[in-house]
């Protein structure tokens, strides 16, 4: 079952002079419940195709359907609804708010959406993110690699269809990134979560069963392990 | 007399926002059960999933719930065809040693052979069954692993017998060729993993270090102790494999083509990935060509249910 659909996506970006050609006609369709890696070196496009993925930001050409719905189709208030509801993102920096405490912070999503945390479900996932000590910790007295951990928790808990993750493991050291990525597999997993990672990294786009491979904006390979 | 207006008044109002919610719940009802119906029939409006009304929000949640159901239903196909595909690797995959066998057997059935001619067949034949046996022994802890019979019996046991035992069933075949096996394990160690299994993940991972590394290599297996992960790092000063490769080798049935002519079924990795990921650890790779590779297998520290 097709999670995510991706049809002919374009992103040109015009500087005045040249067109640059960020994607240029990516075709992918995501699994639900799959774990999936889009490597690729820096300026290949990766980053661009995960926010368009994400709602973030608009293709030039091209179609991204979430669970049947097509992104450009919807007025701006529907996206941020969808993101909200549906998307969950961790990104390279942590993007924690500094004012909030680490159990604050993994419920503000569902706070924002108005709903009451599942206080079973939530201590579940701070479990098994192994930040029991730390829930009322500020995020200024973490590590990184304990930030990251936070923001992870915070992107699964509304249950959201899809997970995206753009460098996770980008500012933090190869042993935290093993432990970071390993957690993030599991917990997919666990609560059969669709995830999308970026990585320029091979070592840990093996973690994933799917790896799709960029080159100058285009797809060049992709293939299930 | 103002009292009594002041009563009507407010039986009227009492009256008229229970007429106006009455109204607004048999609303939120109706669309409830429009969106049920929806589902039963298997129609799926998307439209109204993105508002700020609680219909929105039961329509998401619902939309949630179908898709789960969705899931779990094509699981269930996918899984009954891999079991096929199975089926259909297995035949293949018996096919050449069973004819080779079946035409050696009727060969020295006929008379006229010398008896050196007889001998060279029944080498032939036993190298053949040899064959068959290895196929049916990896083929057989292939399926188990796949129809879900295989049970992890996750405990907490030390890892440093476990690496014992892989790297003393290695020895013979490394010794042939003059490896030198080098490990390093904190003998306090305990995790909470399946013993058995382990021990044959850890063990593939070694054979195929042998394997790929030529005479007088050497093999280095390291443990490491992470957050949340262990992590048991095996390193050779083999041939490496290809970075485009890289990824393929956890397939099953998968053999990089310059290998081709050693023996292997290229079920080792594929069986050692999914006895790791049923524990909850993972596998991983960093492979240099012609320098060597290394394989990293990570085991929870923890045991969370």
């Amino acid at each position: 079952m097709d999670i995510l659909k991706v049809k002919g996506l374009k992103k040109y970006y015009n500087n005045g002079t040249t067109i640059v050609k960020a994607l240029d006609g990516i075709d992918l369709s995501i699994e639900q419940g799959t774990f999936t890696a889009i490597t690729g070196s820096s300026g290949s496009g990766k980053s661009t195709l995960l926010h368009i993925l994400g709602g973030l930001d608009t293709p030039t050409e091209g179609s991204v359907e979430l669970e049947g719905r097509n992104l450009s189709q919807m007025s701006r208030d529907e996206l941020a609804i969808l993101r909200r509801r549906k998307i969950g993102f961790v990104f390279q920096s942590y993007n924690l708010v500094p004012m909030l405490s680490v159990y604050e912070n993994i419920i503000l999503p569902l706070e924002l959406d108005g709903n009451q945390p599942d206080n079973n479900f939530i201590m579940e996932i701070i479990q098994r993110t192994g930040l029991e000590k730390k829930i009322n910790s500020m995020p200024y007295h973490l590590s990184g690699g304990e930030q990251q951990r936070v923001a992870i928790a915070r992107a699964l808990a509304p249950k959201p269809s899809i997970l995206l993750a753009d460098e996770p493991t980008g500012n933090l050291d190869s042993r935290t990134s093993q432990d970071i990525l390993g957690l993030l597999k599991s917990m997919g997993e666990h609560f059969l979560q669709t995830i999308i990672m970026i990585t320029h990294n091979e070592e840990i786009a093996q973690l994933a069963r799917n790896i799709i491979r960029l080159e100058d904006g285009k797809t060049t390979e992709s293939g299930w392990l | 007399m103002k009292i009594l207006l002041f009563v009507t008044l407010q039986v009227f109002v009492f009256f008229g926002s229970y007429i106006y919610f009455r109204h607004k719940y048999i609303l939120l009802i109706q669309s409830v059960c429009n969106i049920l119906d929806n589902v039963i029939y298997g129609q799926n409006d998307i439209n109204d999933m993105y508002m700020e009304t609680l219909s929105s929000k039961i329509r998401s949640k619902l939309n949630t719930i179908i898709e789960m159901t969705n899931m779990s239903r094509e699981q269930a196909i996918i899984q009954k065809q891999e079991i096929q595909q199975i089926i259909s690797d297995i035949s293949h995959q018996l096919k050449t040693p069973v004819s080779n066998i079946l035409m050696y057997s009727s060969t020295l059935e006929e008379n006229g052979l010398s008896d050196n001619e007889k001998h060279q067949f029944f080498l032939v034949l036993k190298e053949q069954t040899q064959k068959l046996e290895f196929l049916i022994q990896s083929l057989i802890k292939m399926s188990r692993l796949e129809s879900h019979m295989l049970i992890m019996k996750r405990e907490l046991s030390p890892v440093f017998p476990v690496i014992s035992k892989a790297v003393s069933s290695i020895l013979p075949s490394a010794d042939k060729k003059n490896l030198e096996i080098e490990v390093r394990c904190p003998e306090e160690l305990s995790l909470f993993f399946d013993p058995k299994w382990t021990e044959e993940a850890i063990f593939n991972v070694l054979d195929n270090a042998v394997k790929y590394t030529p005479a007088n290599g050497r093999i280095v297996l390291t443990v490491e102790t992470m957050q949340f992960y262990t992590r048991i790092k095996i390193s050779d000063t083999g041939t490496g494999i290809q970075p485009e490769h890289q990824c393929d080798i956890f397939k099953r049935f998968y053999r990089e083509s310059k290998v081709h002519k050693k023996p292997g079924t290229g079920t080792g990795l594929y069986i050692t990935r999914e006895i790791l990921e049923r524990q909850d650890g993972y596998i991983t790779v960093n492979s240099v060509p012609d320098k060597g590779s290394s394989f990293s297998i990570f085991l929870p520290n923890r045991n969370i249910k």
